[in-house]
């Protein structure tokens, strides 16, 4: 064992597990405090990947992978809000909504991406590479041994998933917070309190679209500087185990987060560390880890009273 | 005020004037209308006509938002509050600003709620989860924050109480009565909602009745009487509670021989054996748990029994179908009629047929029959004077008296010669208690044998012919019915007086 424990590999490892936690904590963060306010975002993956198409879009036309990542959070959040549009105002079943949406996306994304970029082949898009972020090294920070490689020198975006978790917690302690926890566990005391179990439940969903289209961002112009159909790859889905096992708390999505992102990041190191195992069970690796998750093995997670369930103002 | 749900109309132009400094009792059955009314004015329901004055002023409808800016605040049946937050946080939701528009803090909350609370007497913790509160403490809550928001708002106004009592101890209830009465001393004018006579004359200062939605009168409470407000209320004179009970001479029905049921290694009936024969009531009595509910179930076929046999009309049926039973034989009306009465969310048409479904009256080889189903369910509901908007309504929407009424019309309309009635009239008013007891006296002299299972003594005594106590599983005791009274029937319930009366 001793030959794998090197410095290179557990600095590589334990970097690209930081990396790799990004798009999952902005992901499931927002998607935390939507499940708070009793609403499921199954279609996540769906707004990954119009977050992820957007933000490349974006950087393509404007030239900018900043306001790309802006366009990609403006996707993700317009995903959202036709899913929350369908969810809270039609009053339909969440599952089967996030369902569609996903289904929808994949078939949204893929079309405009092979008209916008087909260059008379519809079949083979053209890649075409856009403005990227590029690792940005935090001054000082970066320089400390072990701990600067692994975390101070990421793209700005992976800095912005982390900073998203205190802010979270701020917000689950405000008056705001307080709203969303009621919107959850019993809307009709919020609406007679004066509040608005609508307009909570939008702004959850929305926000939940805008980080999920960052994280999608991330995914697209953080790691690589082109788009992929493909690039999201079960991360929405894995976000929602990532809300549930987390507690719906930002805390606990952190550290959740970064148990998934191990898993995926030992299906590429463990290769170059030489150890023999097929590449197939290690990629298999982050999506045991959701099955086991949400199968209830870390202990029952308590779902708020309201949870999946429309609300409708009396008369 | 006029308020219509489809073609339910709830309230039907009723004037109502609440006075600064009076608790107001608004007294009614339930579905006379009057939370309608109250939620009309705390906002949550629009009104069809109507206007809506404060202080003399006309305002338009309100939201809730506005009502409680108007100094208005309301504590539903079905309290407001958050259980998982706590008692601070849950203020804090709903009285977003202080008096100088400040945003309100938790630390802020917490201290306004302790001030208050010692200022009225009522005492909270206020870093304590709702969830862990009493429900006299949650209402108190309730009561805290609406004083709060008045407060902020200049003076509470108005406080509508809907039912605060259905849960609440002996003492408890006094000592709200003393904080309301307190409340109106300072100005606040107080409305009560209640069904309960004693209450009105107890606490009010003037009450107004109401009945089939309209308005019947307001009256000072010193110049009534609770017989003339049960009058009032119900419409006519109540009736005294006693039926005429009956002799039966015919054969046995139901016999069950030395029945026992082991639940998890743990005997829940213990060797009882009874029988009732055609034309009786045999009320059975027990505190809750004395396995009077497990022996129900095994005589109507939810649940097999370890050992003993049960004979119906000289039939052994110790180990045949519920389905067998329940389609032919035997009535069931059972205790909680949401759980194990009525399908909530579906119609009353299919309600109406539930478990008699394989009828050939209402299907042909797999396929229901629709209009014979539908005729059957319009008849019914004709029949039982359900108040509903027609078939097609899901039965949840139904009051709890309305709900009962389909659940017996499906029952008794089987003519079934044995009848098992558990709690029928569990949650149901003056009127509803007492259709439902027409309705089963009415059976017993059809000639069904009726097994009555209650909790409510003032019920088995009213209607049972024989009565039976049933203690820790066993059967300790029997009586006719004229031998039997509350005491005595409290004393073998508790295993105090094992005197067997053999009939």
């Amino acid at each position: 064992m001793s030959e794998v424990l090197t410095e290179a590999f557990l600095v590589g490892l334990l970097a690209t597990t930081m990396r790799a936690a990004a798009p999952l904590i902005l992901a499931a963060i927002g998607e935390a405090f939507s499940q708070t306010a009793g609403v499921i975002n199954v279609g996540l993956e769906g707004y990954l990947l119009t977050g992820g198409f957007g933000a490349y879009l974006g950087s393509h036309y404007l030239g900018n992978a900043w306001l790309g990542a802006g366009t990609g959070m403006v996707a993700g959040a317009a995903t959202a809000l036709l899913a929350g549009y369908v969810m809270i105002s039609r009053r339909a079943d969440q599952i089967v909504t996030g369902l569609a949406i996903w289904i929808l996306s994949i078939g949204a994304v893929g079309i405009a991406y092979r008209i916008i970029f087909s260059d008379g082949n519809a079949l083979q898009p053209q890649r075409v590479a856009v403005d990227a972020f590029n690792e940005w090294a935090v001054p000082g920070l970066s320089s400390i041994p072990w701990i600067g490689d692994i975390a101070f020198n990421q793209v700005p975006l992976v800095y912005l998933a982390y900073l998203t978790v205190p802010l979270a917690v701020l917000l689950l302690r405000s008056r705001r917070g307080l709203k969303v926890r009621a919107t959850g566990e019993s809307p009709e005391a919020l609406e007679s309190a004066g509040g608005s179990v609508l307009r909570i439940r939008y702004l959850c969903v929305v926000a939940t679209g805008a980080l999920a289209g960052l994280g999608g961002a991330y995914l697209s112009i953080g790691q690589t500087d082109t788009f992929e159909e493909g690039i999201v790859g079960g991360r929405g889905f894995i976000a929602l185990g990532v809300a549930i096992v987390g507690r719906r708390h930002p805390v606990g999505v952190l550290i959740a987060a970064l148990v998934f992102a191990l898993a995926e990041s030992l299906q590429l190191w463990l290769p170059t560390a030489g150890v023999d195992v097929p590449r197939q069970l290690l990629q298999m690796l982050p999506y045991v880890v959701t099955i086991i998750a949400l199968a209830g093995i870390f202990g029952r997670v308590r779902h708020p009273r309201a949870f999946l369930k429309p609300f409708e103002r009396q008369a | 005020m006029t308020r219509r749900f489809g073609p339910v109309t709830a309230n039907d132009d009723v004037d109502l004037d609440v006075h600064v400094g009076e608790v107001h009792a608004l007294l009614g059955e339930n579905g006379a209308g009057k939370s309608t009314l109250m939620n009309i004015v705390f906002g949550s329901v629009a009104p069809d006509a109507g206007t809506l004055e404060v202080d003399g002023e006309p305002v338009g409808w309100p939201t809730t938002r506005q009502a409680i800016e108007r100094g208005i605040c309301m504590v539903h049946q079905h309290l407001m509050l958050v259980p998982t937050l706590t008692v601070a946080e849950n203020v804090l939701l709903s009285v977003m600003w202080t008096e100088n528009g400040r945003r309100m803090s938790l630390a802020e909350a917490s201290r306004r709620v302790t001030e208050i609370g010692e200022r009225h007497g009522l005492p909270l913790d206020t870093s304590a989860l709702v969830d862990d509160l009493s429900i006299g403490e949650k209402l108190r809550l309730e009561v805290v924050r609406s004083l709060l928001q008045g407060e902020i708002r200049g003076g509470l106004r108005v406080l509508i109480l809907d039912e605060p009592t259905a849960l609440l101890t002996r003492q408890e209830i006094e000592r709200l009565f003393t904080i309301l009465r307190n409340l109106a001393a300072d100005g606040t004018a107080v409305v009560i909602i209640t069904h309960k006579l004693n209450e009105v004359m107890e606490v009010s200062d003037r009450v107004t009745i109401l009945r089939d939605a309209r308005r019947v009168r307001t009256v000072p409470t010193s110049s009534t009487s609770p017989q003339e407000l049960g009058t009032l209320m119900v419409g006519r004179e109540l009736r005294p509670r006693r039926v005429v009970h009956s002799t039966p001479s015919g054969p046995p029905v139901l016999d069950v021989l030395g029945v026992t049921v082991a639940d998890h290694h743990r005997v829940v009936v213990d060797d009882v054996s009874l029988s009732v024969r055609a034309g009786e009531i045999v009320g059975v009595a027990g505190v809750a748990g004395s396995g009077q509910d497990v022996l129900a179930e095994c005589i109507t076929g939810l649940r097999r029994s370890t050992s003993g046999a049960i004979i119906l009309s000289g039939r052994d049926v110790t180990r045949v179908d519920r389905r067998d039973l329940i389609e032919n034989d035997v009535a069931h009306v059972p205790e909680d009629r949401k759980v194990d009465g009525l399908v909530g969310s579906a119609s009353l048409r299919h309600n109406f047929i539930l478990g008699l479904h394989r009828w050939d009256e209402f299907q042909r080889r797999g396929w229901m029959r629709g209009r014979a189903i539908d005729q059957h369910a319009a008849r019914l509901s004709g029949e039982f004077e359900i108040r509903t908007r027609g078939i097609d309504q899901p039965a949840q929407t139904l009051s709890g008296g309305n709900q009962q009424r389909v659940l017996l019309g499906r029952e008794l309309h089987k003519a079934a010669s044995l009848i098992v009635a558990c709690g029928p009239t569990r949650g149901l008013d003056i009127a509803g208690t007492e259709y439902v007891w027409n309705r089963l006296v009415e059976q017993r002299d059809r000639g069904a044998a009726i097994l009555l299972v209650s909790l409510d003594l003032d019920e088995l005594l009213a209607l049972s012919d024989r009565l039976i106590v049933m203690q820790g599983g066993r059967l300790v005791g029997e009586l006719p019915a004229g031998e039997a009274d509350p005491e005595r029937l409290g004393l073998m319930m508790g295993g105090s007086a094992p005197v067997a009366v053999a009939s």
